[in-house]
């Protein structure tokens, strides 16, 4: 916990009450009002998912629940009351979050959704899959526990970038109904500054280039760690908690980013994770998502990132972490280059563009979406290194908050995925399992910890 | 705070043990550990509607179908009674069961209710040699009742127009199957089919004078391709 400085201050209590009820009298209003021009929130209101999102609602299960979850810790306990008001703002400010989901002919689309977003209590495992009657027809979930608030979004809605700015602006008007003296310093979408169409836009089509095309060389397949399965809605969190910058200061050391020198950490404890007798010539490989808002501007607040693939063969296993590094190092730069990544964008948007595509009812469409994506989706890779990078927050808002994380769910076949981010000098790294097995989380950390690192371990499980 | 000298790092966690390798944590004060997640198997179990009463119902009802299918058969009396009592049992279960699932839209209940209850009326009517009272009457009038609340439901629940205006549609439609009855021949008593005929002209002229719009819109988004 961090102790309160002097620039903490608190609001008079009649200023505080005018604030909560004002929040209550602008949700009121919501239902009919436009905003900045364009009528998002407006009821009859309904827009096409994005190129990425066609993919969750066909394959989404118990198994496979295609859910991830930030949350922010606090330093004081959350008042679900103000949550829930605080709830009530962000939703008005996000238009595209207050959705449902529903079934066309042809297309699955988001219409307005007339009901209320409810706050709960977290219980039970954290990424359970969301069930939307059940949730009011709501794609996520925001839950609280103890001094956390945490969010949890079917990727159907948005990715990590979109879900960040959603938390952002929840906890901006948590401590705003609290009563703390905070300012956005322009960080913070508010209802001061109006949605645009911009952020509902799916920024796949923006960039849709087709002049640019360069054949894409086939993915080869990847090997995938197995174990003994938690029980049914299970799912164990370890977390390592590091300070920043003695992470960057060893990344630093080998001349590599952060990402890359944990991906070839990663890489190291896989091949621990696996069998001596697998097959040398076959690859480990990790999937990294890119977030494409680095590398193309978009205020989107939908899905707008894609992965590239490192690999590196098992028979490399003994190589020294330096030279993994260089591997990995090599790889990520030669795929993150701008003209390798705009031929990306354009099969996955050209698909959904294909004429012969389009007129395949929604339910023919789920059914091949599923197929393909068994055949090849998660095949291609064991496992994702999801790296959220640093949360930017106003000065103000600094002392109330300790901490962010970045939690991704895992499948039948990638049982263990991992995540991060970092706030201020807290660099949280997140591994989510659904298997009994720890060869992962524990050589990770280990390896972490040789080289010098101060880790915490936290985790849901004893 | 408790620490692993196995995985050199702290671990925080109200065990004894380390998480990562199973191992003995050493434990140094002082120790203020404070739970970060809730306990695993405080999970939600999964909601079911399917009470212990229910069963009971379940299981009472395939006995008394049974049993008066067994007696018909075994005292066969030229007139098989025991389809109605199996009948009848379903159709209570639609009646009852339908409204208990969770989030149903209204109409669209309403229409599968009226629908069941007009097919086993007109199987009724034809286990007695089939006079065509069932078509006649009860099927022209029940659709004309059940016309009347969904078209007073949409008006009530405007905020879901939505998905109501949609059922009106499906009304408006099949309000014109007694036409079929009358050219075929089947019924006799035309007046209750014709005012059938006439609410279900009603329900279209009320999309089209005042619902168009939103009618388009409804149409647009779900026939989008
Ligand atoms: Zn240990």
């Amino acid at each position: 916990m961090q102790p309160f400085t002097a620039k903490t201050c608190t609001l008079p209590v009649e200023r505080i009450l005018f604030r909560r009820w004002l929040g209550k009298v602008k949700y009121n209003k919501r239902m009919n009002e436009n905003q900045g021009g364009i009528a998002i929130n407006r009821e009859d209101n309904w827009f096409q998912l994005d190129t990425a999102a066609n993919l969750y609602p066909a394959i989404v299960s118990y198994r496979q629940v295609s859910i991830f979850r930030l949350c922010c810790t606090l330093t004081e306990t959350i008042d679900p009351e103000i949550l829930q008001s605080a709830l009530y703002l962000t939703l008005q400010r996000h238009p595209s979050f207050n959705v449902r989901l529903k079934r066309g002919a042809f297309w699955n689309y988001f219409e307005n959704n007339t009901n209320v977003a409810k706050v709960t209590e977290e219980t039970g495992s954290p990424c359970q899959l969301i069930e939307l009657k059940q949730n009011d027809d709501f794609l996520f979930r925001v839950t609280w526990f103890r001094n956390r608030i945490n969010l949890e979004i079917f990727h159907a809605l948005s990715d990590g970038g979109g879900g960040l700015e959603f938390l952002k602006t929840l906890v901006y008007y948590y401590l705003n109904l609290q009563g703390k003296c905070i300012s956005t310093d322009g960080m913070i979408r508010t209802l001061e500054t109006k949605a645009d169409s911009e952020e509902i836009e799916n920024s796949f089509f923006r960039y849709y280039n087709p002049a640019v095309n360069k054949p894409q060389p086939p993915e080869e397949k990847a090997l995938h760690i197995q174990g003994k399965a938690l029980p049914m809605n299970h799912l164990r969190i370890v977390q390592g908690i590091i300070p920043v910058d003695q992470a960057l200061a060893l990344a630093r050391s080998e001349q590599a980013s952060l990402t890359e020198y944990l991906t070839a950490v990663l890489f190291k404890s896989f091949f621990a994770a696996l069998p001596a007798d697998t097959d040398p010539t076959a690859m480990v490989k990790i999937s990294i998502p890119v977030n494409l808002r680095n590398h193309f501007p978009s205020r989107t607040m939908r899905n707008f990132s894609f992965y590239v693939y490192t690999g590196i063969r098992f028979q490399d296993r003994e190589l020294p972490l330096d030279q993994l590094i260089q591997q990995v190092q090599s790889q990520l730069r030669e795929m993150a280059r701008p003209e390798n990544l705009q031929p990306r964008i354009n099969p996955d948007v050209s698909y959904t563009q294909n004429a012969a595509m389009r007129i395949v009812p929604l339910e023919a469409k789920n059914k091949l979406i599923k197929q393909v994506h068994r055949l090849v989706g998660e095949d291609l890779f064991t496992c994702s290194l999801s790296n959220l990078g640093a949360v930017q927050l106003p000065e103000s808002m600094l002392p109330f908050i300790s901490q962010f994380d970045f939690t991704l769910s895992s499948s039948e076949r990638i049982p263990t995925n991992c995540s991060m981010c970092s706030y201020q000098n807290t660099l949280v790294i997140t591994f989510v399992s659904n298997i009994e097995e720890r060869t992962v989380e524990r050589t990770f950390f280990r390896i972490l910890a040789e080289q010098g690192l101060e880790i915490k371990i936290d985790s849901n499980e004893n | 705070m408790k620490t692993c000298e196995a995985c050199r790092l702290t671990v925080q966690t109200a065990g004894k043990t380390c998480v990562l390798c199973g191992g003995p944590l050493k434990i140094q004060l002082p120790d203020d550990f404070v739970p970060r997640y809730p306990a695993m198997d405080s999970g939600k179990k999964p909601k079911t509607k399917f009470t212990l009463l229910a069963r009971i119902f379940l299981f009472l009802s395939i006995i008394a179908g049974s049993i008066s299918l067994l007696i018909n058969v075994l005292v066969w009396q030229g007139f098989a009674w025991s389809l109605i009592v199996v009948g009848g049992i379903t159709i209570a279960w639609v009646l009852i069961g339908v409204p208990l699932m969770e989030n149903m839209n209204l109409n669209l209940m309403l229409i599968f209710q009226m629908i069941c209850v007009q097919i086993f009326i007109v199987l009724i009517d034809m286990n007695l040699g089939f006079p065509g009272w069932s078509l006649e009457y009860v099927y022209p009038l029940l659709y004309i009742a059940i016309a009347i609340v969904v078209a007073i439901f949409t008006i009530i629940y405007r905020m879901a127009w939505r998905d109501f205006l949609v059922t009106v549609m499906i009304m408006a439609l099949y309000g014109l199957t007694p036409l079929i009855f009358i050219s075929a021949g089947w019924v006799k008593v035309l007046w209750p089919s014709y005012a059938a005929i006439l609410a279900a002209i009603f329900l279209s002229f009320g999309i089209a004078i005042f619902a168009r719009d939103k009618f388009g819109k409804e149409f647009n988004k779900r026939m989008k391709f």
